[in-house]
């Protein structure tokens, strides 16, 4: 062993000498050595040198696979025939998740083929994915690209499929690679969605740089602006074209846009042929990650013809048909402005009511046709005398409204109203001859009259009433104060009409003597009026507003009606008494008080008309004096007693005592009450007992208010009288109590 | 996966004239003076002898009998037809000496 190891050993040094020399003789500059068969021996250095070599491209190639493996897509070699040759990890972790049951992800098949096998709904992307591999195989085409689906139960995913040809020694083939791009794919059809929005919708869409610069409209701004895509695209654009605004709102926009990045509201816009209208538009500003400013965006709306059907129906529901002037509610909307404004500079303002005189006429005689072009006539006729600020409204068929407002002086309205009657003489409608055309005219001042709208023009309506009842063709300005009494004055009589209706006024009675005979010839009944909230409450109270007002008649019917039942009552007790009752003059001239007396005693058979009288003042019968005699001759026909009452203050004419058909006569107590004192005043009573006698009437003496009184009285030749000396007035429960006490004594006398 | 681009085994670039320098380069698969060699003899040869050379280049790995034909003992060696022919051997870095051959060559 030793001696073969010695051999070698020997033999090594000999070749190491050999290739030194070899070497040496050579240069350095010769790689391999062949012997006379042909036979090559590569020499150390040469060999060595390969060696790295072969180690620096085994290097580079571990280092292109694991760049090749790094990337995300999915990529195979394929040779010339379609065969796979290689994969990387991508591919091969696609096909782990793929279930791939041989383990080599397809390596050594036929791609093609694989392709060409798909069947279902991916046979149609499979096949076209096989045709296009094919023809950069075979040189027809240098790539290929496609994109395809490739979903599965739980995801949706997206692949491009790239394929290059590849060129390695004689070797031909293609590189495919498959990049999922599902993230890119969902956004683009996020992107398409919204583009597709964009497109069909009816609003006007357009987008813009920071700068102004148009990016893109859709087609619905072209239908709208009228300027198509290649004319705005590339060009600055005015979003908001502010001088066609009102003042202020480039302000609003840009503060809104500052804080909120976001406006909306209506602005006037151009088309392209000049026409105007008026756009919706929502204004939003776009920014990036960083919050830079990218994008404008402006989507607008035409709204011009919604607009103007807005103003239409304003129109029409505000202004009168016929003459186009305000009607009555936008007349109360200006009014109030008007009050508001009035109030803060310290003018006034009057408000006119105006009511044509005479117009009915017209419409009768002429037709309405004629009539309504007088009242056109009169409309413009009203609007050219007045001034800017005044506002005419129809409120009715011939009825205006005037709102004047600014009013310094009281002067300026004066002659506003002077020319404005003057400017309705004279309406001529087709030439024909002209209409004489008059106004009565209501006017209020505001705030002389504090009060609200509704008010305001109530009193105007007031004051034109009275302008009527003035004799028309003139105007009448509302008398506040006069005003607030009647009010008073109204509201008190409303107080008493719900009195009647809770029969809250009642009668005291107060009763009537023979002196002589000591009997009771009868009551006088009194109203007293039971006030819920003042107490008990005499006549002076509330007569003088009863007197001459609407509820007069009313009043007289009710004090009527009780008298009647208490007799009832009495008799019904077993007494037969006499009440006399109180008639005003204006319950005289009814036509009709005898019909109503007459009805209310047929409702009581038992009650006879001789137990009933009626006073009246000498004052009452004068004014209508012949229906006045009329109605008292019926009432003595039928039995009713009159008297005159308070004899000797009114005008005590024998004329009309001598007319007039009553049987007794009261003698006022003002001259009864002094007639022991004052001999004046006794003599004027026994003349009227005297002149009673001649007419063959009884005689009473009302304010009897001692026995003293009653003496003479009598002695006179007055045996009837009245007064606080033999009682006072009593309510109807106290009568009869009264009535039983009173007999046995006569204490008057 | 992707091999790395190897040189061509055989490189012929045949211009038919007349005037032609015939040139033999024996080398050895990818050794590395044969590469050298072939480097250095197309440089020279592109540079300075444009349209009238013939370069064969055989690998006595790939041809071993031409070794045996043509007596080949060491690779790289260029061989010069001309009369009388030239061999060369070596990796052919002597640019100069080996342009003065070729043109004394080229002149016959």
């Amino acid at each position: 062993m030793t001696t073969l190891n010695q051999e070698l050993r020997e033999l090594i040094s000999e070749l190491r000498d050999i290739e030194a020399r070899i070497t040496k003789l050579t240069g350095d500059a010769v790689d391999t050595v062949i012997d006379g068969e042909g036979k090559s021996f590569m020499l150390s250095q040469a060999q060595h040198e390969l060696r790295e070599r072969a180690e620096v491209h085994r290097q580079y190639a571990e280092l292109q696979t694991a760049i090749i493996n790094a990337i995300p897509a999915h990529i195979t070699l394929l040779d010339g025939e379609g065969k796979l040759i290689e994969v990387n990890d991508a591919w091969r972790d696609f096909g782990k998740i793929n279930d791939n049951p041989d383990g080599l992800f397809g390596v050594g098949q036929n791609y093609l083929k694989t392709c060409e096998s798909v069947t279902g709904e991916d046979e149609s992307y499979a096949l076209l994915a096989a045709s296009g591999i094919r023809s950069v195989l075979i040189g027809e085409q240098s790539s290929f690209t496609m994109e395809y689906p490739c979903h599965s139960p739980w995801k949706q995913r997206w692949f491009r499929l790239m394929v290059a040809p590849l060129s390695a020694n004689d070797r031909h083939g293609a590189v495919v690679m498959h990049l999922d791009i599902t993230e890119r794919k969902l956004a683009d059809m996020e992107m398409q969605r919204a583009w597709l929005v964009f497109k069909s919708s009816n609003d006007g869409a357009l987008i813009t740089d920071p700068d102004f610069i148009v990016l893109d409209v859709n087609p619905a701004f072209t239908t709208i602006t009228g300027y198509s895509k290649e004319t705005v695209v590339g060009q600055k654009i005015k979003i908001i074209n502010y001088a066609l605004q009102p003042a202020g709102l480039k302000a609003i926009v840009e503060n809104s846009l500052k804080t909120d990045s976001f406006w909306r509201g209506e602005v006037h816009n151009r088309r392209k042929s000049g026409e105007k209208y008026i756009e919706n538009l929502s204004l939003s500003l776009v920014h990036d990650a960083e919050g830079k400013l990218i994008n404008y965006i402006a989507i607008f709306s035409d709204i011009t013809q919604s607009k103007t059907y807005e103003q239409q129906l304003y129109h029409v529901a505000y202004h009168d048909s016929l003459t186009g002037l305000p009607n009555r509610r936008l007349m109360t909307d200006r009014l109030q402005q008007a009050m508001l404004k009035t109030h803060r500079n310290k003018d006034f303002l009057a408000v006119c009511y105006i009511d044509l005189d005479n117009f009915k006429p017209i419409n009768d005689k002429y037709g309405h046709a004629i009539g309504d072009q007088v009242l056109i006539e009169i409309s413009h006729r009203l609007q050219q005398v007045l001034r800017e600020s005044d506002t005419v409204s129809r409120i009715g068929g011939d009825e205006f409204i005037l709102l004047l407002s600014d009013l310094k002086q009281i002067e300026e309205l004066n002659t506003l109203l002077e020319r404005l009657m003057r400017s309705l003489e004279k309406i001529m409608i087709d030439n024909k001859n002209p209409f004489k055309i008059t106004a009565s005219i209501g006017v209020v001042l505001f705030p002389e009259d504090n009060v609200d709208a509704d008010t305001l023009l109530r009193h105007a309506d007031q004051a034109m009433y009275i302008a009527k009842e003035k004799g028309r063709n003139q105007y009448h300005i509302y008398d506040l104060k006069l005003a607030k009494e009647m009010e008073k004055r109204s509201s008190f009589l409303d107080e008493i009409k719900n009195s009647l209706a809770a029969k809250d006024f009642i009668l005291f009675y107060q009763p009537k003597v023979d002196f002589v005979n000591r009997t009771v010839i009868g009551f006088e009944a009194l109203v007293r009026w039971y006030h819920p909230t003042r107490g008990l409450l005499s006549p002076a109270a509330f007569l003088p507003a009863i007197i001459g007002s609407d509820i007069e008649i009313l009043f007289g019917d009710y004090v009527m009606r009780c008298a009647i039942e208490q007799l009832n009552d009495w008799k019904a007790q077993g007494h037969h008494l006499k009440v006399s009752v109180n008639v005003s003059a204006n319950e005289l001239r009814q036509i009709d008080l005898i019909d109503k007396i007459n009805y209310q005693l047929q409702r009581f058979p038992e009650i006879d008309a001789s137990q009933l009288e009626l006073e009246v003042l000498e004052t009452a019968a004068v004014d209508d004096m012949f229906q006045v005699i009329s109605t008292l001759t019926q009432c003595r026909s039928v039995g009713i007693s009159v008297s005159l009452d308070d004899f000797g203050t009114g005008y005590s004419s024998l004329t009309i005592f001598r007319q007039l058909p009553v049987n007794i006569l009261k003698i006022d107590q003002s001259f009864v009450r002094n007639m022991l004192s004052d001999a004046h005043d006794e003599s004027i009573v026994e003349s009227i007992i005297g002149m009673a006698k001649v007419f063959d009437c009884i005689v009473i003496a009302e304010g009897v208010e001692t026995q003293a009184h009653a003496t003479r009285l009598v002695e006179i030749g007055c045996e009837y009288g009245q007064g606080y000396g033999i009682a006072k007035p009593m309510p109807a429960s106290k009568v009869l109590d009264w009535l039983a006490q009173s007999k046995p004594t006569f204490s008057w006398i | 996966m992707l091999n790395h681009k190897s040189v061509p085994n055989v490189l012929l670039i045949v211009k038919m004239t007349n005037d032609l320098i015939k040139l033999r380069l024996y080398i050895s698969g990818q050794s590395p003076n044969s590469i050298t060699a072939l480097k250095n003899l197309k440089t020279i040869c592109d540079d300075r002898f444009h349209d009238s050379h013939f370069i064969e280049v055989i690998d006595l790995y790939e041809h071993p009998h031409r070794a045996i034909e043509d007596g080949v003992m060491l690779t790289p060696m260029l061989f010069i037809d001309a009369s009388p022919p030239v061999s060369v051997v070596g990796n052919l870095s002597d640019t100069s000496g080996l342009i003065n051959l070729l043109l004394s060559a080229n002149k016959k």
